[in-house]
């Protein structure tokens, strides 16, 4: 899939613009704050409904307006599609060729894989961020996973309402069977889904590099509803002490090796670098899944970047569609986009 | 709103405390109330008012009813072995629909939901432990819908039932996640009903 045109009213301090891409490597340069990562965090909007940052919509519209509108024309095959997302006083909308739509059904003609360059030590060191990012890719290549996902976290937050206020046991029972129902769909698919990677990993770049789930149910003597209701029973009683859920896939845990040693104990460098071929294997693996690549996006290409991963990483991904920021100009791409601040004079300069 | 009278405003908010109605919907149906013949707007007070009067909950299943008990509890052609569960009345329309289910039904009247304030004692589940009492119950069917609520629903009338030692059996399985009973086709609650599985 590849995005053909970018068109955004309104989103952070971009109040207009409109850019086309090329298909291969696009890379968008500029000063500080000329609004680079905006135009990334605009294109993931239409694909995930929601921001990589935590802000709230609203945010994102711009100090002197009072709406955003956000418009991509998308090429899948031979199909081109219209995406749109925007958010008024009145909410937040989707649409697909002009039809009220939602993210399941975005998704099948646009997803994005998002690198950010100078924010990747966040998701090494946060549990919360790596679940946020091993969900994404698996939303990518499984249809159910995210009903599974929103009907966990209904289910937990209800759960975690009643052990607040009451203490029927009978009643929380029941919510724990729908959980370790719910727990089982999600564990299972996670286990094969890193099993995979794990493969598609050791393909592309050898043995060294792993990623270790670490469910937080026992999955020792297996996955199934019954085996985890049995340990949500166990868990029971001091949930109700604590007045909160203990255990289950929401507080599941991923970790990632190099050489058997974890990432945390790498340098900068090398821990970006590492990501980035978890990356890479992942997109290898939508394109055997779905037939096509995604669309990458890399925030702050170059930094801490040598010249020698720069080039690594471009030989990497041949056929994908890379949109990439940076502060300087880098002559590997193959169509550039100097972004002037507040966007009005935009300049494209065509490589070569 | 200042831009209609008040009456019409006060129309308006009424309409649009009724579930699927938004602000545009209320507006349309009230004008159209307004702008047609009178007899349109005061045939359906009528009837309003006269449903709302003559109906009572069964005091057996609960189902919204002129008589008590209703026509399905009365009738001596239902297959009084077996009762399937539903949230709603309206769910019960949607079975009757596909002529397959020959017998009782007993409505809940909402799931669970502790976020939104309701437990066991808020549905109709204690009036479903007495009949079990009584009755020659053999099965009883499951068909809360298979959303979180549903589906938690189900299992704590599992967990309360396990003492009447009766075939138990869930009939959402086979529909779709994310699928409210009601708005599934008459086939597919069809096929539901043949392939319902045992829960105990
Ligand atoms: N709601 C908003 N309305 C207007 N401007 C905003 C809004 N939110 C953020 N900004 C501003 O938009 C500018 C662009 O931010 P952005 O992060 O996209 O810049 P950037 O080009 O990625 O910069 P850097 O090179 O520092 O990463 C910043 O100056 C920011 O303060
Ligand atoms: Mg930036
Ligand atoms: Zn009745």
């Amino acid at each position: 899939m590849i995005i053909q045109t970018l068109e955004l009213k309104g989103f952070r301090n971009l109040t207009s613009l409109d850019i086309s891409l090329s298909s291969q490597k696009n890379l968008i340069y500029g000063l500080n704050g000329a609004g680079k990562t905006s135009i990334l965090e605009a294109i993931f909007i239409l694909g995930f409904g929601k921001s990589f940052l935590k802000v709230k919509k609203s945010d994102l519209v711009n100090f002197d307006m009072n709406a955003f509108f956000l418009k991509m024309g998308v090429l899948k095959g031979s199909i081109e599609t219209e995406l749109i997302a925007s958010f008024k006083k009145n909410g937040f909308y989707l649409f697909l060729n002009k039809k009220n739509s939602n993210v399941v059904e975005l998704s099948k003609y646009f997803y994005p894989v998002f690198f950010s360059s100078s924010n990747y030590n966040r998701t090494i060191d946060s549990v919360t961020e790596m679940r946020k990012v091993i969900n994404r890719f698996i939303f990518g290549v499984h249809s159910l996973y995210i009903h599974y996902i929103l009907s966990y976290n209904k289910l937990l937050k209800q759960k975690n309402y009643l052990l607040k206020t009451t203490k029927n046991v009978l009643e929380l029972n029941s919510w724990n069977h729908a959980i370790s129902e719910m727990s089982s769909k999600i564990v299972d698919t996670r286990m094969q889904f890193i099993n995979k990677l794990n493969h598609e990993i050791e393909n592309k770049f050898g043995n060294h590099l792993t990623i270790l789930y670490k469910p937080s149910f026992d999955t020792n003597k297996g996955i199934s509803d019954d085996i985890f209701y049995q340990q949500l029973e166990k868990t029971k009683n001091l949930e109700i002490k604590n007045q909160k859920s203990m255990i289950g896939p929401h507080l599941d845990d991923f970790e990632f090796y190099f050489k058997s040693i974890n990432f945390k104990f790498y340098s900068s460098g090398e821990r970006k670098l590492h990501l980035l071929m978890i990356y890479i294997a992942f997109i290898e693996l939508f394109k055997k899944t779905k037939n096509q690549y995604p669309v990458f996006l890399i925030d702050d290409f170059d930094t801490t970047f040598d010249n020698q991963n720069i080039d690594f990483l471009l030989e990497n991904c041949p056929d994908i569609q890379v949109v990439a920021t940076s502060v300087h100009k880098f002559k590997s791409f193959d169509n550039l986009i100097e972004l002037k601040c507040g966007n009005k004079d935009l300049k494209r300069v065509k490589n070569g | 709103m200042e831009t209609f009278s008040l009456t019409i405003n006060k129309l308006i908010e009424e309409l649009k405390k009724i579930p699927t109605i938004g602000r545009k919907s209320a507006q349309r149906i009230c004008f159209y109330l307004l702008k047609k013949d009178p007899k349109v707007a005061l045939d359906l007070a009528a009837a309003i008012v006269e449903a709302r009067e003559k109906t009572i909950l069964c005091s057996i299943c609960y189902n919204l009813t002129g008589q008590d008990p209703c026509e399905i509890c009365a009738s001596k052609q239902r297959d009084t072995t077996k009762i399937c569960v539903v949230e709603e009345p309206f769910n019960i329309i949607s079975i009757e629909r596909t002529g397959l289910y020959k017998g009782l039904y007993h409505v809940l009247h909402g799931n669970l939901s502790p976020i939104k304030g309701v437990g066991p004692e808020e549905l109709k589940i204690s009036g479903l432990q007495k009949r079990l009492g009584g009755y020659s119950v053999s099965e009883i069917i499951l068909a809360t819908s298979p959303t979180t609520e549903g589906n938690a629903t189900a299992h704590y009338l599992t967990e309360i039932l396990k003492k009447y030692k009766i075939r138990i059996t869930r009939i959402a399985l086979g529909l779709p996640i994310g699928a409210d009973i009601d708005y599934v086709d008459s086939v597919t609650i069809a096929r539901a009903m043949e392939g319902r599985t045992e829960i105990l």
